[in-house]
């Protein structure tokens, strides 16, 4: 049986537009990933504890606040912290462009902006958990 | 604990290492159908229990599409005053097709959180269903939580699940009809004989307040003292070990039928039985011969 992979999806801080999470967790869910969903309102240290007790592969985090530069680098830091940097991180929302060139040097492997379609995500979450696999 | 999940390469030497550390911690399962609000009452349990210094594995079940074979588990989110608890560990699981309400690794991941040294694991079922019994072959108490309006008499007189419950939980017991069901769920304990000596508890909670959760804390420390008092606990531990070594000699087994009938020489067999001068349970007696295994 070939390996399932694993991806935790959270929305870091008080923003509680979750329908994009949501869309994104079933399109997974329907590629036959086993997908962790957490919702809305985490602390970057919940989400961290959480990726990794599920064991996750990947996680992504879903902004729309104004909020991701703080979120997601603290994200990016408490990994580090914990030794679990074999974690991908991915994420999806609206931010600057500037914003997201910073987050992809802090280590977030890809950022999805409005109107990326389904199936690229899904294309791209099965390749990185693939690589983590190996 | 993902290696004993997936039994990656390496499984069987995990398990032998993690053996002789498991064993000791109360199992304590969680079913009912869905949306009763049995991750939210698991929540406020474990809050409870954290207060008496206890360290805590929690194992959630969701199922797997049997379509695409993904699936969202979404019980973890319920859970969310727990997730920065250094002595709580969370594992989520889809059931990866397997019947009964549990996935097939759930006891090995069970046993990964005892040898880290969990003294409670909370075990929750998927939704279950009036058949979804299997919670009742790996935990040693098993609380079914209903809810206000779900049936009357004769649903509950129904064999199945209600039948391995030692502990009755009314949640969302401040809604209407919360009175009427706890009758009927009192009712049901009465008319019934008790098990070896344990009479079922009837516990109404409302698990988003907290209330009733001390109570059916109690409950579930009670039956742990009942089963070890009563000797108990030994005979289901024996019995499940039992059961354990004849599942892992029929996955044999069975895997060597496998073998056997890709072998090239099973093509005679099957060609002599075409031609009826062998019948296939014949056939089979004489295999297990070879194998020393029937005189």
């Amino acid at each position: 049986m070939e390996r399932k992979i694993r991806i935790l999806i959270a929305k870091p801080g008080l923003d509680g537009h979750d329908r994009g999470a949501k869309v994104v967790a079933r399109a997974l869910r329907d590629a036959g990933m086993e997908v962790i969903y957490i919702g809305i309102r985490n602390t970057p240290e919940q989400i961290v504890n959480s990726a990794i007790e599920e064991d996750v592969d990947v996680v992504g985090l879903s902004s729309l606040s104004g909020a991701h530069m703080h979120h997601f680098s603290r994200v990016m830091d408490l990994l580090r912290e914990n030794d679990a940097e074999d974690i991908s991180v991915i994420g999806g929302g609206i931010m600057p462009e500037e914003d997201q060139k910073e987050l992809l040097k802090r280590g977030v492997k890809k950022i999805f902006g409005p109107g990326t379609r389904l199936d690229e995500i899904v294309r791209y979450v099965r390749e990185l958990g693939r690589r983590t696999k190996s | 604990m993902t290696l004993l999940e997936n039994r990656d390469q390496g499984y069987d030497s995990a398990l032998k290492v993690i053996y002789p550390r498991t064993g000791g911690a109360h199992l304590v399962g969680v079913t009912g159908p869905p949306g009763t609000g049995k991750s939210t009452l698991i929540s406020s349990l474990v809050t409870k229990y954290l207060d008496d210094g206890c360290a805590i594995g929690i194992v959630v079940v969701d199922p797997t599409s049997p379509v695409t074979g993904g699936s969202l588990l979404g019980d973890r989110i319920r859970m969310k005053r727990l997730f920065e608890e250094r002595s709580v560990f969370i594992r989520s699981m889809a059931s990866r097709g397997h019947p009964g309400g549990i996935a097939r690794a759930t006891r090995d991941v069970v046993r990964g959180m005892e040898a880290v040294g969990m003294e409670k694991i909370f075990i929750e079922t998927v939704g279950a269903g009036q058949a979804d019994t299997a919670i009742a072959d790996v935990a040693q108490t098993n609380v079914l939580v209903t809810m206000p309006e779900s049936g009357d008499t004769v649903q509950l007189m129904k064999a199945g699940i209600l039948e391995i419950a030692h502990i009755f939980v009314l949640n969302k017991g401040d809604l209407d009809g919360a009175d009427r069901m706890e009758i009927l769920l009192k009712s049901l304990v009465d008319s019934g004989e008790s098990t070896e000596g344990w009479t079922i508890p009837v516990v109404r909670t409302v698990a988003t307040k907290d209330e009733g959760v001390d109570v059916l804390a109690s409950s579930i420390d009670a039956h742990y003292e009942f089963l070890r008092d009563s000797g108990f606990l030994e005979t289901v531990k024996r019995r499940r070990i039992e059961q354990e070594i004849s599942e892992s000699l029929i996955a044999s087994l069975h895997e060597y039928a496998k073998e056997k009938m890709d072998h090239p020489a099973m093509s005679a067999t099957i060609d002599r039985i075409v031609a009826r001068r062998e019948d296939p349970v014949s056939a089979a007696k004489r295999i297990l011969r070879e194998l020393g295994l029937q005189s």
